[in-house]
């Protein structure tokens, strides 16, 4: 019985991935993309950080979080996300020495995104600190997945570069404009949607099928 | 006088001309769980507008002392997260045993209504401009009620998106995104900016 639920909960996880991606499905964390997110680099600086923010946080609310009074547990996700801006900067800064300089504000905005300030309350605190640990890992991945490729795609478009290496010339630069961030993340949402649509027709024809044998 | 006019000034340029939303694109998140609850909206952005005010009057002093240093991008906005939580904390116990009413409705949702990205992005923007106190406060200010504004007018136009037949890919998120983005563009123009070729 317990195995079955552990599956379960590993393929809820997992979910967080694409099927209830964070970013596209869940519409969390979209400012920080939609204005920050406009080169390969922001993407994988914005991963790095978010990452960084959501595992600790997550996996802190599952062992300590029942142990706190209800007012303290909020207050200690958030300056827990905080302090962890620390390690993000000098591991971000290892790549780009000026990464946290294009980025201004947004890489410190993740830190009071949603999942840190609500999900570590009403997800983490109810899992064990492996699935929460997982459910971070998912989360993070899922958010990632979203910002490379936007972010690629904006660099390609905006500057005709890819990781700065300039191969073209830029096509079209207001694609780096926030409004822009947001038109092309509200198609890929749309990709998504489609794309567990299908998915999700597939699997039920495979069902009747096979009860149809 | 001369203090009158420059806070609203920077009021008004926060509340139109650098909206919040449609022009730095922070606290979308948030804009989106309001917009499915209009009978907090008002609420929220006075909660907001009041946590700005007293974490970026605490915050001014302070900013000052670390702005200059090579870790800056760090140490402000982990300064801003401690004064926000110390603001949430006075808050939450003020309004407990003198609003016990209000804490039924609203203490359980407080800490969403202070630790967002709207709150600590008014007051990462003012620190980052390096704006007087008098310019921070009131573009603090100007950048809650431009919270407010925008998921007014989201609102209303995600109601009216309701009665349109939209593909079904597109439906929820994905439409509210493309709205957003072309608001966005319509305050690009608004506000005199031309793209860039």
């Amino acid at each position: 019985m317990s195995e079955i639920k552990e599956k379960m909960n590993i393929s809820e996880s997992l979910q967080y991935i694409f099927f209830k991606n964070p970013v596209l499905v869940l519409g969390l964390v979209l400012g920080q993309l939609a204005a920050g997110d406009t080169t390969l680099q922001n993407g994988a600086a914005l991963s790095v950080t978010y990452l960084l923010i959501v595992v600790p946080v997550l996996v802190f609310a599952s062992v300590i979080g029942k142990k706190l009074p209800g007012w303290l547990r909020v207050v200690s996700y958030t300056v827990l996300a905080a302090l962890m801006l620390v390690p993000a900067y000098f591991i971000c800064g290892s790549f780009s020495a000026t990464i946290f300089d294009s980025l201004g504000i947004y890489p410190a905005l993740l830190a009071v995104s949603t999942v840190p300030v609500v999900f570590a309350s009403k997800i983490a605190e109810k899992q064990s600190a492996g699935e929460a640990a997982l459910t971070g890992l998912c989360i993070g991945i899922g958010f990632a997945v979203t910002a490379l490729i936007l972010g690629g795609a904006r660099e390609f478009f905006g500057n005709g570069s890819l990781w700065g290496i300039k191969f073209a010339e830029a096509v079209y630069p207001a694609v780096k404009l926030p409004f822009w961030g947001f038109i092309l993340l509200g198609f890929m949402a749309a990709g998504v949607s489609a794309a567990s649509d299908f998915f999700r027709k597939g699997k039920e024809i495979n069902k009747n099928e096979e009860e149809n044998q | 006088m001369t203090y009158i006019a420059q806070f609203f000034s920077m009021m008004l340029t926060a509340l139109f001309i650098e909206n919040i939303i449609f022009t730095r694109a922070v606290g979308t998140s948030w804009l989106f769980y309001l917009v499915k609850r209009p009978k907090e909206i008002i609420r929220y952005t006075l909660v907001l507008a009041a946590v700005v005010t007293l974490s970026g009057a605490i915050g001014y002093p302070v900013r000052g002392l670390i702005h200059d240093t090579q870790y800056r991008h760090v140490l402000v906005p982990v300064m801003y997260i401690g004064i926000l939580a110390l603001v949430y904390i006075v808050v939450y116990f003020f309004v407990k045993k003198v609003l016990p009413g209000q804490f039924e409705h609203f203490g359980m949702n407080l800490g969403v209504g202070v630790f967002n990205c709207a709150a600590l992005g008014s007051l990462l923007i003012p620190a980052g401009a390096r704006l007087d106190f008098i310019s921070t406060i009131g573009y603090g200010i100007g950048m809650s009620f431009g919270f407010g504004f925008a998921v007014v007018i989201m609102g209303y136009g995600l109601t009216r998106l309701e009665y349109c037949h939209v593909p079904k890919a597109f439906r929820g998120v994905p439409i509210a995104l493309i709205y957003l983005g072309l608001l966005s563009l319509a305050f690009y123009g608004l506000v005199g900016h031309q793209l860039p070729t």
